[in-house]
């Protein structure tokens, strides 16, 4: 079949479809799926855009909410990881997958699904160490922490994706896996993105967790998004014996959608076709969920995975036949995931923009039928009886207080520990995070929300709904720089939390924070390369 | 505590802004709720919406026969561009919101945030084919500006496998100064 495959959507829906309308039209090819990589913006109103990591210039309502009233209908089957800039209060809702819109699935914070005898498995969000161990405790509202932390990998994801054993044909992380531009035509990527240079030389650019994925699940294609760069790998792994033979995955990242770039791509993939034309759940993912729920952690302690090492109980939660067995049993070999959609919030309306809308922390019925289906536990729900209970809400709200005051600034940057040969001070770094980006602006004020009546677009983005320190967040302002970012991020809370006479510990320098955190930067070209590759 | 910022001035659901759908409990109530799937929607993997001009030659795919899907049909038709004054969905691919939203106006007619661009120039520079203003529209948003050759084309053409074997060799040292002692951190 074919299967066209997307970087970043950044909301614009509209594009996407009309691309491949016009595919279909031209060389009348039409894929039959549509997947992409992160960055979907599924916002369905103005509380989801409060919602959503991303400067405030780029904070417009798009074209997804559209698809969720039902004004608009997919044409294609649509599935989607996670990326950074997304509504997270919407994705919450559905931490094990669900429609976001009719013919629009989103595969949770970690998923396996099938489609035409074809396995996808995916894993949303971006790899940030300092919250890699903690469990999914956020919760909307968001606060400035939160708001970028909800959508980092945690490892519990990752966990439940190793206990996979049966072969994944296709799986989709919004960052690289670590080290995979070796596996490809690095020159010419270097000569596309020269900033990336020395993290690649010094194998420390992309997801290590993704990196874990990859060599454990060994798919027959990876797809990623980002970096907002086309790059193509191509990998042979490691056999465990001479017998054994070697597999292969064929890596595609891809850019975002805008006009004139590497966005979309159209892949022959094998399948069933005797296999139905549903999006089914995976019967071996769906005993693994079920092995591993009761790991389910809603606070911010770190979680340690289990290992044989004489300090857990048990190690291995993966499916054995016989569980994989129950779950097709139970129900009864019908795999298909129902079509279930439901709203759950009001849709936004241009003719009645509601700019004070307040994101509300929702316990959606795809979710409870899932978990009422599988015997799972919502992690939405046990985040609220969490809270409700009276004695652990205090020390609840206590943790996020003390995240707050101390946050993560205080954490080393992810993907490598300290590198002096990489650190930099970049006296443009607040500047181009506030102003980089002058191709995405002009794009994203005029194409993706063209139906914004005027005075709502201005009324909004003049709106301080969240400090700058929200906005113009680290990860999630540069995906191609997530933790030059952080710091950047790091500067604008020393900034805000300076105005609020609570300084943080490291910070240092002038007030206009161009100094002191700063000097974690990796590398100086990015942020001049801003203007075209940063992005959303 | 919660951030006085982010506190619903006023929590439109009961239990604190934490909403259960299915009781609802006052409040916004989601407009016409219903399911996936019911009349309203078109059913899935349905027809594409709009017109589609079947039976053009691909050129420059990297898929050979096109596989079993989309492959082209008989009639060696030449290309042709579509029309370029209509890149926009049809009228009949909407419709009216469900909420009762009046009707979207057309795309791209106008700026958001209430600045309108000129870029009238001078006279001089007028064409019969419309404004610079018009012009820049049309390039920018056009999906022909969003189509490239290579969407069809095998992105792994020329690649050939690399062993993991050889790049972890090739890349073991780098990493020990990285990782040094802290191999798997991750994952422990």
């Amino acid at each position: 079949m074919k299967v066209a495959v997307a970087g970043c959507c950044h909301g614009a829906l509209d594009k996407m479809y009309e691309t491949l309308e016009l595919l279909q039209r031209r060389h009348n090819v039409r894929p039959d799926l549509l997947l992409c990589c992160g960055d979907f913006q599924a916002v369905r109103n103005e509380a989801d855009l409060r919602c959503m990591a991303v400067p405030a210039k780029y904070r417009h309502m798009q074209t997804f909410y559209r698809y969720y009233s039902g004004e608009k209908k997919a044409p294609v089957l649509t599935v989607f990881i996670g990326g950074n800039h997304e509504a997270s209060n919407h994705l919450q809702e559905l931490p094990y997958g669900g429609w976001v819109a009719p013919n629009i699935y989103y595969l949770g914070y970690a998923g396996v699904v099938r489609f035409r005898g074809v396995r996808i498995g995916g894993i949303s969000g971006i790899f940030k160490s300092h919250d890699y161990r903690k469990g999914h405790f956020e919760c909307p509202p968001y606060n400035q922490q939160t708001i970028r932390s909800a959508y980092h990998v945690r490892n519990i994801e990752v966990f439940k994706l190793k206990q996979l054993k049966h072969p994944m044909d296709i799986f989709m992380s919004h960052d690289w896996p670590q080290s995979i531009y070796h596996y490809g035509n690095k020159k010419q990527l270097l000569k596309m993105k020269s900033f990336f240079r020395q993290e690649v030389e010094s194998n420390t650019l992309g997801s290590p967790a993704a990196s874990e994925l990859l060599q454990h699940l060994k798919p027959n294609y990876w797809f990623s998004a980002h970096l907002h760069v086309k790059f193509a790998a191509f990998m042979q792994h490691e056999t465990k014996s001479k017998e054994e033979l070697p597999k292969a995955t064929k890596f595609l990242a891809l850019d975002k959608c805008l006009p004139h770039r590497d966005f979309l791509q159209i892949i022959d993939i094998e399948h069933d076709p005797t296999a139905g034309d549903s999006l089914e759940y995976d019967a071996e993912w769906i005993a693994v969920l079920k092995a591993t729920n009761s790991l389910i952690n809603v606070t911010q302690s770190s979680w340690s995975v289990p290992e044989n090492n004489g300090l857990h109980a048990k190690w291995d939660y993966s499916a054995t036949e016989e569980a994989i067995k129950e779950v097709l049993e139970e129900l009864n070999h019908n795999l298909k995931i129902p079509c279930n959609f439901t709203l759950t919030t009001t849709c936004y309306d241009p003719s009645k923009p509601q700019k004070n809308m307040e994101p509300v922390h929702t316990i959606n019925p795809q979710t409870t039928e899932f978990c009422a289906q599988f015997g799972l536990t919502d992690i939405n729900d046990r985040i609220q009886q969490v809270k409700e209970e009276g004695s652990v809400r205090g020390e609840y709200e206590e943790e996020e207080e003390e995240m707050d005051s101390s946050g993560s600034a205080e954490e080393p940057s992810e993907y490598n520990t300290d590198n002096s040969g990489l650190s930099s001070i970049n006296p443009d770094e607040i500047m181009l995070d506030d102003e980089g980006g002058d191709e995405d602006l002009s794009t994203c004020s005029v194409d993706p929300s063209p139906d914004h009546p005027p005075e709502f677009s201005a009324s909004f983005s003049d709106i301080r709904i969240m400090p700058d320190s929200m906005a113009v967040s680290s990860d999630d302002a540069m995906d191609s720089t997530n933790e030059e970012l952080e710091k950047s991020g790091v500067n604008k809370q020393v900034e805000e939390k300076s105005l609020n006479e609570r300084p943080l510990k490291r910070v240092g320098g002038s007030e206009n924070g161009n100094s002191g955190i700063k000097i974690k930067r990796r590398n100086q070209a990015i942020y001049a390369a801003e203007d075209e590759d940063e992005a959303k | 505590m919660y951030r006085q910022s982010f506190r619903p001035p006023t929590p439109p659901y009961a239990g604190g802004g934490f909403r259960s759908p299915p009781s609802g409990g006052g409040g916004p109530v989601p407009p016409s709720p219903r399911g996936y799937g019911s009349p309203h929607h078109t059913p899935p993997y349905g027809p594409w919406p709009g017109p589609y001009g079947g039976g053009l030659s691909p050129r420059g795919t990297g898929f050979g026969g096109g596989g079993r899907f989309g492959s082209p049909s008989p009639g060696g038709q030449t290309p042709r561009r579509p029309q370029s004054a209509s890149p926009r969905y049809p009228a009949s691919r909407g419709g009216r919101s469900p909420a009762g939203a009046a009707p979207h106006p057309q795309q791209h007619k106008r700026s958001p945030g209430g600045y309108q661009r000129h870029y009238q120039g001078s006279p001089r520079t007028s064409t019969p084919f419309g404004t610079a203003h018009g012009r820049e529209k049309r390039e920018s948003n056009d999906v022909e500006n969003y189509y490239r050759p290579s969407m069809l084309e095998d992105p792994w053409a020329g690649l050939e496998p690399v062993s993991v074997t050889d790049i972890n060799q090739q890349y073991s040292s780098s990493e020990q100064t990285t990782y040094t002692g802290k191999k798997g951190r991750y994952f422990s």
